[in-house]
């Protein structure tokens, strides 16, 4: 939880003592190496992502990169249009999405219910905490076989699995930022006599909002990745069977493209709740008036 | 004691309060009485109750005996603004009204009024977080009074603002307590400021009032006046003995009371304890004699499975389960899906085992598998039974394939080397008689259990001697340069077989549509031996093969769909007591039990 604020440069801003000079105005003058410096003009953080692609394409030209070893990126491009082209990606996509959605909604339904309880009552923690700590143990790959036998091969196991890859990162950060809820909040509440609903509204809910958001955008990764090894699991559509269709017969550029398309709902997923992060923590940025 | 304190209107009122914070007296018999409109200072060193005192009057907290009297309405101003930092000045303020007794235009009204009232009436829409210490301690105050409480109950509220500041919050309080006259009471450790603002300076000591000091000096006092540094002196005098009773163990009243209020949960008590840990091992121990209890019922040899007879397949749905072998292409290309008076749901796994358990499960009705998925399955559970054979034409199923410059010529080159097979495949059972007709056991060659796809990568990659696996995945690797060193008889016949969920037999329905369903599965293959280019055409389109690959596989996959024949109990049979001398599965298998006959005739 922690580490991923530090990583976000907007949360990582600390909350009680709001900074008076911003890093930037001291840095500019300053010389020497520091951690602090200004981040670059995006279009430098493109250099590297470009240099590779081109290194990777001379490999493949040469014949160094073989195909059946990693496709070519003209090849993956040439792939992507043909999947394009006769529906394949865009069936596989919808059926992915469909299930990532339903599996994240079920994730999150499941972690605010085990959350609320054990974040909020003495009783939940102790019955509910533990089987929920033996649960983020569990390696989803090895509940495969079993979804199986419980939940047949339809779209059930495909989402359940979704969601217990969803429900576990959630559920943790959940309680954690209920926990650390500051107490003193609590007093405030009780002298000012709120209601439950107006705790709820007021303290309760806007106090673990940040948190849950940390782990909404790690539920999300999650979702992707539990969504890959339930699309192993006798599935006929979506982006993990056509990776793993493609595996079977070492088609590296259906593989990449598929992967590639992970990759790109993860960012644009991760960019979504980062926008949320800014509309919902926007209270954060000192100075700043509310709309 | 309450004879010393007639009854008169009190704000609020306490009798012998009494309270203990971990296990340590912090008031002890406490009497005090603020009438209304009263402004009341106490003071008192670290520890000696002031927050104590404050907590129990705005009911944050109870005594342990003693009566408290207090004021209907109470407002708490705290030492930090504590305000919620995501909900913007006006919301805050509009928090220390009671709920819903206003319309909402009047709550805005009155929310307005208290903000101007701080001088920050134009900064209702502003995030607290926007505002410096001394604005957030303004609406704090504005909060407080929007309810016009009967007793305002300041906790330290100027100790955190600098000095300037701390002087325009003391004017600010007293002009608002003269507007609003509630009664106040100012807990402080700063003499000065109880001089400058209160009525009467309370302090305490020993859990007690030590001091109960009228100020009656005319205001606006100012700070370096003789009348206030007077005051000031005797009041540090009483401080430092008062009332002549400062103990000698004063050190232990600087523990700081708070430090015992923080957690909401007391030490458990002993009996309570024990009771617990009663509870929990009875708990344990009834779980330890349930699971106990609950052992696995062994069942021996299958009962023979209820085949439902004379049903109408009419609306059933028929669950299938393919490999990627081509047989859903093979009934679609060849009009076999035309006409169908059931509906079929078709789901894809990677190989036989998992088309095994999913009928086991009943997840699926009917699946073709390979020669060794039964015998597994049967060593596993019961509930589905081989229903027809399909014979390959060449008798050829799995071959064992190396690498075009593999030094290995033969089966017995093998030794000591790794050899890739998809576990409980056809092709483990193949490699099995392979090895053992060239004198060779399982424990000869070092077994790496793969599923197709990774065993496709370990081979390519060259990380194992030799892959054992089916079609299209031979033709696939002999195109690109692999060689078969064995493969068909007398190691295996290329035998496969249809099998039934024991679920799906007992329902008339379903195992009407099972019998239709062999019927056009058997047209099927017919037809695909004499159409190999629409039948390859259709399988690379499903499976995204090669079009090349599926070409030249489809011919080595051309089968007939037959009823199961003695000869064919016979070769499992054989290959089973092959997997049980070798100690693949644990227990004898008998081919026979988990034969079903008389659906295709």
């Amino acid at each position: 939880m922690t580490t991923e604020n530090v990583l976000d440069r907007t949360a990582a801003v600390p909350a009680s003592t709001g900074p008076t000079t911003h890093p930037e105005s001291r840095a500019a003058g300053g010389r020497g190496l520091r951690s602090d410096h200004p981040p670059a003009p995006w279009e430098y953080r493109l250099l590297t992502p470009l240099a590779l692609i081109a290194v990777w394409q001379v490999a493949s030209a040469l014949g160094w990169l073989p195909a059946h070893t990693l496709a070519a990126p003209s090849q993956v491009a040439a792939k992507v249009g043909s999947l394009l082209a006769d529906g394949t990606l865009a069936d596989a996509l919808g059926t992915s999405l469909r299930r990532a959605a339903l599996g994240f909604l079920l994730g999150t339904l499941i972690a605010l219910a085990a959350a609320l309880p054990v974040g909020l009552s003495r009783l939940g923690d102790a019955a509910i905490d533990p089987p929920m700590q033996m649960l983020r143990t569990l390696p989803l790959l090895g509940l495969v076989p079993l979804f199986i036998v419980w939940f047949g091969i339809g779209e059930w196991p495909k989402i359940l699995l979704v969601g217990l890859g969803v429900c576990v990162p959630l559920y943790l950060n959940l309680v954690g930022a209920l926990r650390s809820i500051d107490p003193d909040l609590y007093e405030l509440a009780d002298a000012l006599g709120l209601g439950r609903w107006q705790r709820i509204r007021h303290v309760i809910a806007p106090g673990a909002l940040s948190g849950a958001l940390v782990g909404v955008r790690q539920a999300l990764a999650f979702a992707w990745l539990a969504l890959i090894v339930a699309e192993q699991m006798s599935a006929t559509s979506g982006l993990g069977f056509m990776i793993n269709n493609a595996r079977d017969f070492l088609q590296t550029d259906t593989i990449v493209v598929g992967l590639l398309t992970y990759a790109v709902l993860g960012l644009l997923t991760d960019a979504v709740v980062r926008w949320l992060e800014r509309y919902a923590l926007r209270w954060r940025a000192s100075g700043g008036r509310a709309a | 004691m309450s004879s010393r304190m007639p009854d008169r209107p009190a704000a609020v009122r306490l009798d012998g309060v009494r309270r203990l914070l971990g296990g340590r007296v912090v008031l002890d018999g406490l009497d005090l009485l603020v009438r209304p409109g009263e402004f009341v200072a106490v003071l008192g060193r670290s520890g000696a109750g002031k927050s104590t005192l404050l907590r129990l009057m705005a009911g944050l907290d109870h005594p342990d005996s003693g009566t408290l009297r207090g004021a209907s309405r109470t407002a708490v101003v705290f030492q930090d603004a504590r305000l919620l930092p995501w909900r913007d000045v006006a919301t805050n303020v509009r928090l220390g009204l009671p709920a819903a007794t206003d319309g909402p235009e009047r709550v805005d009204e009155k929310v307005h009024r208290a903000l101007t009232e701080v001088g920050l009436g134009d900064r209702g829409a502003a995030w607290p977080r926007a505002l410096s210490g001394g604005q957030r301690q303004r609406v704090a105050l504005a909060r407080a009074l929007v309810g016009a409480p009967e007793l305002l109950l300041l906790d330290e509220p100027f100790s955190a603002l600098d000095a300037f500041t701390r002087a325009e919050a003391h004017e600010l309080v007293l002009n608002l307590w003269r507007d609003h006259r509630p009664a106040v009471v100012l807990v402080t450790h700063d003499v000065n400021e109880a001089v400058r603002l209160a009525d009467r300076i309370v302090v305490l000591d020993g859990g007690r009032v030590a001091v109960d000091l009228p100020v009656s000096l005319p205001r606006p006092r100012e700070a370096d006046s003789l009348a206030v540094r007077t005051v000031v002196t005797t009041l540090l005098d009483t401080l430092e003995d008062p009332a002549g009773r400062a103990s000698p163990d004063g050190a232990a009243g600087a523990v700081d009371p708070a430090a015992g209020q923080g957690s909401p949960h007391q030490q458990p008590d002993q009996t309570a304890r024990w009771t617990r840990r009663g509870v929990l091992a009875g708990t344990a121990a009834a779980t330890v004699g349930l699971v106990a209890a609950a052992r696995p019922e062994d069942s021996g040899a299958p009962a023979p499975a209820t085949i439902a007879k004379g049903g109408s397949a009419r609306g059933a749905t028929l669950r299938v389960a393919v490999q990627t072998d081509g047989v859903r292409s093979l009934l679609q290309a060849s009009g076999q899906l035309h006409q169908l008076p059931y509906r079929i749901s078709f789901s894809q796994f990677s190989f036989g085992p998992a088309i095994v358990e999913a009928l086991g499960a009943s997840k699926v009705d009917i699946g073709g598998v390979g020669a060794t998925p039964p015998i597994f399955g049967a060593a596993a559970q019961t509930n589905f039974r081989a229903v027809a054979t399909i014979a390959l034409r060449n008798r050829r199923d799995s071959a064992v394939l190396v690498p075009r410059n593999s030094p290995v010529r033969s089966i017995t080159d093998l030794r000591g080397r790794k050899v890739s097979v998809p576990k409980g495949s056809s092709a483990h059972g193949l490699l099995l008689n392979a090895l053992h007709r060239s004198g060779l056991g399982p424990n000869d060659v070092s077994l790496v259990f793969l599923p197709p796809a990774d065993g496709a990568a370990a081979f390519t990659r060259g990380e194992v001697a030799a892959w054992v696996v089916w079609e299209p995945f031979i033709t696939q690797q002999l195109q690109a340069g692999a060689r078969a060193i064995a493969g068909g008889p007398p190691d295996e016949f290329g035998l496969n077989f249809e099998l039934a969920s024991t679920d799906a037999l007992g329902d008339s329905a379903r195992a009407a549509a099972i019998r239709d369903f062999l019927q056009r599965l058997r047209r099927a293959y017919v037809w695909g031996a004499t159409h190999q280019q629409q039948y390859a055409r259709a399988w690379s389109a499903e499976s995204r093969l090669p079009l090349t690959i599926a070409q030249a596989a489809i011919p080595q996959r051309s089968s007939d769909l037959v009823p199961i024949s003695a000869n064919h109990v016979a070769s499992e049979q054989r290959l089973a007591d092959r997997l049980y001398a070798d100690k693949v599965i644990p227990k004898q298998v008998r081919f026979q039990d988990i034969v079903a006959s008389g659906l295709l005739t």
